[in-house]
């Protein structure tokens, strides 16, 4: 073979001249590299485009606020809630994300949304409040009442990669065809006829800029500006338009005019959310409008298509009167083109911008709880995946719930900062909220500038929680009812002894007195610490780690005479999923921050579902909490039953720090836990008690989201009988300093008090008596 | 004749029910409708200082509760649930569940009706945990209870806790 073309080959160049052969090799060279040049781009062209997934933010929501009749709910938090979705109030609400408020009656048009149990549609919805609960729920549209309804969840976060874009990927079917319209009038007149580059429009613009005497006209196609946006820099050499023209074409060649002009709509650059670049037409929509693409006007439509060629130069927001000037300029143009009407225009154009003021989808405002959601993410997912798959994430947040928890902690240092003549800002503070029987985390601030990303109190920080351990050390004793009961007699006398590092220790009562012998109950009530380390020691320092790990202790735990007084270094989670267990009754729930995560195609991933673990006899539970009430009412908590009424049923511990370097309070109502913690960053002393610091930012939260009275639910187990306060035995009404206190069952004391009188010295049998 | 009797029976209880729809359609938007929010469920504990002791006179207790809530929105979440479960889709059902828990989270019924749910799904161990928590919930209500007790009784026996399933179907009985 090889020697026949040899063969052939020689006779050709014998007859064709020598000086030929420059000509065809420089051809034959330019062709080769020619050709090897649009290879190279056809391999980035199909590698980057075919292959092309747009990283896609994971977005995450908070929880969807649900509207049905008996609901506690003030018209207040629902305009709240509304604003903050970015609804608009108008006379006569039509379009979904509109609402008007008469008082305390509702018309919402709501804008519906997919969840992960299926979808909610858009409901033109009455709501109608009294008293604190929402009292009538319909539907104007269907005329009926309804029994449930949901709102659309903020969206209070996006989890991006290193480069900040984010977009809302639109399918071109789901485009509103007056879109696509405006955008080609304006951009790009023949991108269905031409191959990728127009050289009619390339003339046309060469023209219009040599006339102007500089740049005024892009004659690029839709085409060339996704090429240049995907594959190239902004400069403007003559080799990169020869890329971007090579690349257009070969693009033409590998994909169809709709799945270009689809990828254009999502690519195209439309402004800046801070150090968020907002991509496509999708989110742009929502940033401007907080409205889905199909949901808007064609001014609407020509604003943003106008806006393509400079986002900041006609940002609605900075620039109101420029970009007005430009979507006018857009409208005329579709006026011109016949894609509308000259009344349309007319319409439109007398139209004002109708953009947010302020864009809703902050990027990230609340820094602290995202983090949370991020480490129960990082366990089922990869960073990658959560920066670039389209994760939609649910969470447990409730908006109303953590503007009222920043507001309390942030108002509060700051007013306590004032009354108390310390340094400004020298306070810390940390909070959560909790929903008790389903341990959704409702709200977490984890500085006391909430917007701060950085050091999270709430999950970091490790700080010694003073008597807020000590319900532990009461619940292990209750769980021996034949030893303990509420009516046990503890001594408050000096106590020495050697403690876990080999020193003398002297525990002392904080106010320095010892009262001889105290109630088991007032003990804890009054948080004394003598009777509570002996009342530990008595029941095992290593009983009482034993009873924090099961109620959901994390941290490392010594078992010294110390720990009954707090001296153990605690997270506020491990506070909070201590009296989480208590507050659910011994039943103990992992505190959960998400309740699904859902793909791009809206197909489930994940969901976490309720879980419950019965650690401890709920009846046992019951006495404690039942002493935690009495702390709120006449105990070291009692600005409590002060500020809500002793029919709140509040429960809760107080605790305190050596040198008052730590103040907490850990307190639920008949829905929520709430857990404040104040400090200093660098643990000097501040001078603030459990009462003084903690409980009023507790109080100040619960005050703002409302107070659920809490009834302990009690059992055929427990009973309430009076105790003669001074001996703990048994009492009448001739004892006169009594108290009523629940037992177990054949736990209580038997013997009579030597005050009880006779005739009234057996309750029970006189009330039978009464009945019979 | 018989077929034709049920037919009768069937065709009549179809239109009450027809009814019944009409008759709720009608109702709004007429003011009367506005349903009061319903009184949070309180449980006489005797107040800890009171000048008397006081033993709340109940007779007889009822051994189930009168109704399955007074919340629509429970009820209709329940409904949601019931007809997932028909459908066969247990998690969706779960996730009504959970929805309605929310919203009445010491509602010993749900808590129970979620105990079927992982009875079924062969979650034993969530199924004795739930159960347990409707009965921290259940009051006096003994019907309730021993239900739960029974849902204990079998999620032991298919764990092999042979001792243990019988120690809670004595309780269901006792209760019963």
């Amino acid at each position: 073979m090889a020697a026949r073309r040899r063969s052939k080959r020689k006779p050709t160049a014998a007859r064709r001249p020598r000086r030929s052969f420059p000509l065809v090799s420089i051809l034959v060279v330019i062709v080769i590299v020619v050709a090897a040049y649009l290879a190279y781009l056809d391999i980035i062209v199909r590698e980057q485009f075919e292959g092309k997934r747009w990283a896609l933010p994971a977005r995450v929501f908070a929880r969807p606020m649900e509207l049905y009749v008996g609901r506690p709910l003030t018209p207040a938090q629902l305009t709240q809630e509304l604003d903050r979705l970015g609804y608009h109030t108008v006379r006569n609400p039509r379009r979904p994300g509109e609402y008007s408020q008469s008082g305390a009656t509702f018309q919402i048009s709501t804008r519906g949304f997919t969840f992960w149990d299926g979808a909610e549609p858009p409901q033109q919805l009455d709501v109608e409040f009294s008293g604190g609960w929402i009292t009538a729920l319909g539907d104007r549209a269907q005329r009926k009442e309804i029994d449930l309804a949901r709102l659309d969840p903020l969206q209070i976060a996006s989890i991006y990669p290193s480069k900040q874009e984010d977009r809302q990927l639109v399918k071109l079917a789901e485009v509103p065809p007056l879109l696509t319209q405006t955008l080609m009038a304006v951009e790009d007149r023949s991108f269905y006829e031409h191959h990728g580059i127009s050289p009619r429009s390339l003339l046309r613009a060469t023209v219009a800029n040599v006339r102007a005497g500089g740049v005024v006209q892009g004659g690029s196609t839709l085409t060339q500006q996704l090429v240049k946006n995907f594959f190239l820099s902004n400069e403007r050499t003559l080799q990169r338009k020869l890329n971007e023209a090579g690349m257009a074409l070969l693009l033409e060649v590998h994909c169809g005019k709709d799945e270009i002009l689809e990828a254009y709509l999502n690519e195209v650059y439309l402004g800046q959310d801070g150090s968020r670049a907002v991509h496509g037409l999708g989110l742009a929509s929502h940033f401007y409008f907080e409205r889905p693409l199909d949901q808007l006007e064609p001014e609407q439509f020509a604003l943003l298509v106008g806006m393509i060629k400079g986002p900041s130069y006609y940002d609605p927001r900075r620039n109101p009167e420029r970009a007005k000037v430009r979507r006018d300029l857009v409208l005329d143009t579709l006026v011109e083109q016949g894609v509308i009407t000259a009344e349309q225009g007319d319409v439109a154009k007398a139209k004002p911008l109708g953009v947010l003021q302020r864009p809703s989808l902050a990027a990230n405002a609340h820094p602290a709880f995202l983090d949370m959601v991020r480490r129960q993410l990082r366990s089922d997912y990869r960073e990658e995946d959560l920066t670039s798959e389209g994760l939609r994430i649910f969470t447990t947040l409730d908006p109303l719930a953590q503007s009222a928890a920043e507001a309390a902690v942030s108002k509060r240092l700051a007013r306590i900062e004032k009354d108390r003549g310390l340094k400004a800002d020298s306070l810390q503070g940390a909070f959560i909220a909790t929903a008790i029987d389903s341990g959704e985390v409702l709200a977490l601030v984890g500085d006391r500038n909430p917007r701060m990303a950085g050091f999270n109190r709430v999950l970091d920080a490790v700080r010694p929680i003073g008597s807020l351990v000590k319900p532990a050390v009461y619940l292990t004793a209750l769980m021996q009812p034949e030893r303990y009961t509420t009516a046990t007699m503890l001594a408050d006398t000096p106590l020495h002894m050697r403690a876990g590092d080999g020193r003398d220790w002297s525990p002392e009562n904080y106010d320095r007195q010892f009262r001889g012998q105290v109630l088991l109950f007032d003990a804890l009530v009054h948080s004394y610490n003598v009777p509570t380390v002996r009342l530990g020691l008595d029941v095992g320092p290593e009983r009482v780690v034993e009873t924090l790990r099961k109620l959901g202790v994390q941290s490392e735990l010594n078992a010294y005479p110390a720990l009954m007084l707090g001296a153990a270094d605690l997270t506020l989670m491990d506070v909070t999923r201590m009296y989480q267990t208590l507050a659910a009754g011994g039943f103990r729930s992992p505190l959960r921050a998400i309740r699904a995560v859902l793909d791009v195609a809206d197909t489930p991933l994940q969901s976490y579902p309720l879980q419950v673990e019965q650690v401890f006899d709920a009846d046992e539970v019951f006495l404690v909490n039942e002493i935690l009430q009495a702390v709120a009412t006449e105990g070291t908590a009692k600005a409590l039953g002060a500020r809500f009424g002793a029919d709140a049923g509040i429960a809760g511990k107080t605790g305190t720090t050596n040198d008052k370097r730590d103040s907490w309070f850990a307190g639920f109502t008949g829905n929520q836990l709430g857990v404040a913690w104040v400090g200093r960053d660098d643990n000097k002393s501040m001078g603030l008690s459990g009462s003084s610091g903690a409980v009023p930012v507790w109080s100040d939260y619960m005050a703002e989201v409302g107070v659920q009275p809490l009834t302990l639910p009690s059992s055929e187990r427990i009973e309430w009988l009076w105790i003669d306060r001074s001996t703990g035995l048994r009492a009448d009404t001739g004892c006169a300093d009594r108290v009523q206190l629940p037992f177990i069952v054949g736990s209580a004391p038997q013997a009579w008090s030597s005050c009880a009188r006779g005739e009234l010295s057996k309750p029970i049998e006189w009330l039978k008596g009464l009945i019979r | 004749m018989t077929a034709y009797l049920r037919l009768t029976v069937l065709t009549a209880v179809l239109l009450l029910q027809a009814c019944a729809t009409n008759t709720v359609s009608q109702r709004y938007p007429s003011p009367e409708v506005k349903r009061a929010p319903p009184s949070p469920s309180v449980e006489r504990v005797p107040p800890r200082t009171a000048p008397m002791p006081s033993t709340p006179s109940t007779p007889a207790s009822p051994s189930e509760p009168a109704r399955v809530s007074d919340s629509p929105a429970v009820i209709a979440l329940l409904d949601r649930a019931e007809t997932q479960h028909q459908g066969h889709d247990v998690d969706a059902a779960a996730v009504s569940l959970e929805r309605a828990l929310r919203i009445e989270p010491r509602n010993p019924l749900l808590w129970q009706r979620m105990a079927n749910l992982r009875l079924e799904q062969g979650q034993w161990d969530q199924a004795v945990q739930m159960a347990a928590r409707s009965n921290s919930y259940a009051g006096r209500y003994s019907g309730l209870r021993a239900r739960n007790w029974q849902i204990i009784a079998t999620a032991r026996r298919a764990q092999g806790d042979v001792q243990g399933a019988a120690d809670a179907e004595l309780k269901a009985r006792q209760l019963e």
